[in-house]
């Protein structure tokens, strides 16, 4: 293999992994909050985009930077990920760990739908976000749209590590999932808790769609389930409710499509749940996970 | 909570209530339709019971509703122009557009299709034309076979339709041929290495890699890169860095059109320079924001309004006179020609029986707005092709090449 092209596969992968991970993190930090896998996630990101695709047009008539409607597509996508908990997971969460799950499912087919009567079936092509220039050395071409997504995406994760660690909602978030009685007593809101969790990890979910629409320039009313599943699979590889887990996770599920679609286009994907397995088969909670026992 | 659900409970019934009275009205509707194509029918059986009477009875069929309902809305324009056009000349044969002059509706869908198939058939028509996709005129032209019925699809591309039976015609080419003209225009170009990247899941891409690449073989040029991918991938970066590394300074991308302004946005972030191109599935994709990377693409087309032939001017020239240009597509093209075949299939047989029509149209050669046709043994139409590229992020038309790769005309 030509050194150029190892290079080139290497910067793709980083690319292409760094979104997955901002998507992950948003699904890590809800499932360790409230065990639960919100299967809407990847919906919440194409709530995102299609604020974006609206918005973008309006951010560049008014003068001001494209990357702004970020802000509007934050509190659309943490709006709807309250109001998605309150009216759909809120009521079944004490139906079962199978219950919310399925509802998830639910929920997600039931926002692609709604996308699809709301916004058509045609896809639709995002503005450019950022001006980035791409560097070219020698054959190789390296984005600075990378970059920033890398930047942007460890940013998030230590400013979420921070904040469940050492703020007092943090230290809140951390007990809900350990003892909800336990937690009650002691003062803390836990339906307030579980709301603020979702807000936070849709918020994120409008962060990794500008970082998608800026590399992948187009939404669809079903972009959410492939992308949900890839951050899925993220998440679980490096640990699903580690937070550094998900960044790991999704900057390695990334590097491997990109090198198996260099010689293998076909298997990428056989390539990429395959590792899954392996890694669950050899170690169950993830490569940061840790390995704790249920509790009784 | 219980106010909630008796709210709830209201407003459903009222949505339903008012689902049932559009459904009696739009039912009412269907009814008055279908009362004048019987009595036309009538008239018809009265004036001639199996005497020539010089009239071509025809069943038309196209996608009026749904995603598509632009294509029937182009079909019925041209369907009526081209009638007006015939029956107002001073042409031997005449045209009567059973069903009472309406295209029976397919909704791009097969069971639809049966359905608008038998309406059109209970009127008794002598020639049937359509559909505009594959897989909605399949199961017609299996039917149509076992009824001895002619059938002349307009955008059914793909070969297996006229396999079908010896009344199954088309005036449009097959998905394979749009892969080998791709070929001769690369050698027309002068090029001499190119890479290709198909969707493995899909046949129609499958069908125009494997012509492609057949074709450059046979003319010499060097197939550097094959690459697949999927139809629902929206990552191409590997795919494209290896058709770079590779060093083709041609790249064909047979596939549809929600995935090309990705596509063609990786390759040239990728650093491809040289020409994309695509099949006529790329027509209508989404060049918004993309303009620059669209410079230097090209896709195969049918047909395009701006061909400088006489007949295509005429066409256009009328159509947009008559109804503006939102539905004038390649798809009212095909219904237009589909026409003025029938009238040359019932002059070269000598009647208007189904009979006489079939023994006209095999080996007919025509020229329409879709360019010069020549049908061969299996019905299917040997003809130019059009070569459309991108300026300002609009399509526009660039030459168009008779089956031999030779040039008809051209933009310049």
């Amino acid at each position: 293999m030509a050194a150029s092209l190892f290079v080139q596969g290497l910067i793709n992968g980083l690319n292409q992994g760094a979104i997955y991970a901002l998507i992950a993190l948003g699904y890590t930090m809800v499932y360790g909050i409230i065990r639960m896998i919100n299967f809407a996630h990847g919906d919440f990101i194409m709530i995102g985009a299609y604020t974006l695709f609206y918005t973008i047009p309006l951010m560049v008539n008014a003068g001001m930077p494209a990357w702004m409607a970020v802000i509007i597509a934050i509190v659309v996508c943490a709006l709807v990920g309250v109001l998605v908990e309150i009216l759909a997971y809120k009521p079944v969460r004490k139906a079962g760990s199978m219950s919310a799950l399925i509802t998830a499912l639910a929920m997600s087919i039931f926002l692609e739908n709604l996308a699809m009567v709301l916004f058509g079936a045609k896809p639709h092509n995002v503005q450019a976000i950022f001006q980035l220039p791409t560097v070219r050395v020698g054959s190789v071409s390296l984005p600075l749209n990378v970059l920033l997504t890398i930047a942007i995406g460890l940013l998030i994760m230590l400013g979420m590590q921070f904040f469940v660690k050492k703020t007092n909602l943090g230290k809140a978030m951390r007990a809900v999932p350990q003892d909800k009685d336990a937690s009650t007593l002691v003062g803390i809101n836990v339906d307030r808790i579980i709301t603020l969790t979702f807000a936070i990890g849709s918020g994120l979910a409008a962060v990794a769609a500008l970082m998608y629409c800026s590399t992948y320039p187009r939404v669809t009313n079903d972009m959410g389930s492939m992308m949900g599943m890839k951050a899925f699979i993220a998440a679980v590889l490096g640990g699903i409710g580690v937070i550094p887990g998900a960044m790991l996770g999704g900057i390695l599920v990334g590097l491997i499509e990109i090198f198996v679609k260099l010689f293998a286009p076909g298997w990428y994907e056989a390539v990429t749940y395959g590792t899954l397995i392996v890694i669950l088969l050899v170690k169950p909670s993830g490569i940061l996970g840790k390995n704790l026992g249920e509790k009784v | 909570m219980r106010k909630v659900r008796m709210v709830v409970s209201v407003l459903l019934t009222v949505i339903l209530l008012t689902g049932m009275v559009s459904g009696c009205s739009s039912s009412a509707q269907t009814a008055a339709g279908s009362a004048a194509p019987a009595e036309s029918g009538a008239a018809a059986a009265a004036a001639a019971p199996g005497a020539e009477d010089k009239v071509i009875r025809v069943g038309v069929i196209c996608a009026m509703t749904g995603g598509s309902a632009i294509y029937g809305e182009g079909a019925q324009n041209a369907v009526d122009m081209a009638v007006e056009e015939i029956n107002a000349s001073d042409s031997e044969y005449k045209i009567e557009i059973v069903n009472g002059g309406k295209i029976a509706d397919d909704a791009k869908d097969a069971k639809q299709a049966m359905n608008a198939y038998n309406k059109v058939m209970a009127d008794g028509p002598e020639a049937l034309v359509g559909s505009f996709f594959s897989s909605v005129t399949l199961p017609m032209a299996e039917q149509a076979a076992k009824d001895g019925m002619l059938l002349l699809t307009t955008g059914a591309t793909n070969s297996a339709v006229t396999l079908k039976g010896d009344t199954i015609f088309r005036n449009c080419f097959i998905d394979p041929y749009q892969g080998k003209m791709a070929a001769l225009f690369v050698k027309g170009k002068g090029l001499t290495k190119v890479a290709v990247i198909y969707a493995k899941d899909d046949d129609y891409s499958n069908g125009l890699k494997d012509a492609f690449i057949e074709n450059c073989e046979a003319n010499g040029i060097e197939v550097a890169y094959v690459g697949e991918c999927m139809t629902t991938d929206t990552d191409f970066s590997s795919q494209t860095a290896q058709a770079v590394a590779s060093g083709a300074e041609f790249l064909y991308y047979p596939c549809f059109l929600d995935t090309v302004p990705l596509f063609v946005g990786s390759a040239r972030n990728a650093g491809f320079t040289g020409i994309i191109m695509g099949g006529d599935g790329w027509d209508g994709s989404d060049t918004t924001g993309l303009a620059d990377k669209f410079e230097g693409c090209y896709f195969t087309n049918h047909y395009s309004s701006e061909d400088t032939a006489p007949t295509v001017v005429n066409f256009v020239e009328k159509f947009t006179a008559k109804y503006g240009t939102e539905s004038l597509n390649a798809c009212a093209a095909l219904y237009y020609d589909a026409m003025y075949m029938l009238v040359e299939a019932a002059k070269n047989g000598g009647g208007t029986d189904t009979a006489s029509l079939v023994a006209g149209m095999k080996g007919m050669s025509f020229t329409g707005v879709g360019g010069d046709i020549t049908l061969d043994s299996n019905g299917d139409a040997i003809k130019s092709i059009v070569f459309n590229t991108y300026v300002d992020g609009k399509v526009k038309w660039s030459e168009t090449l008779d089956s031999e790769g030779n040039l008809v005309s051209s933009a310049k």
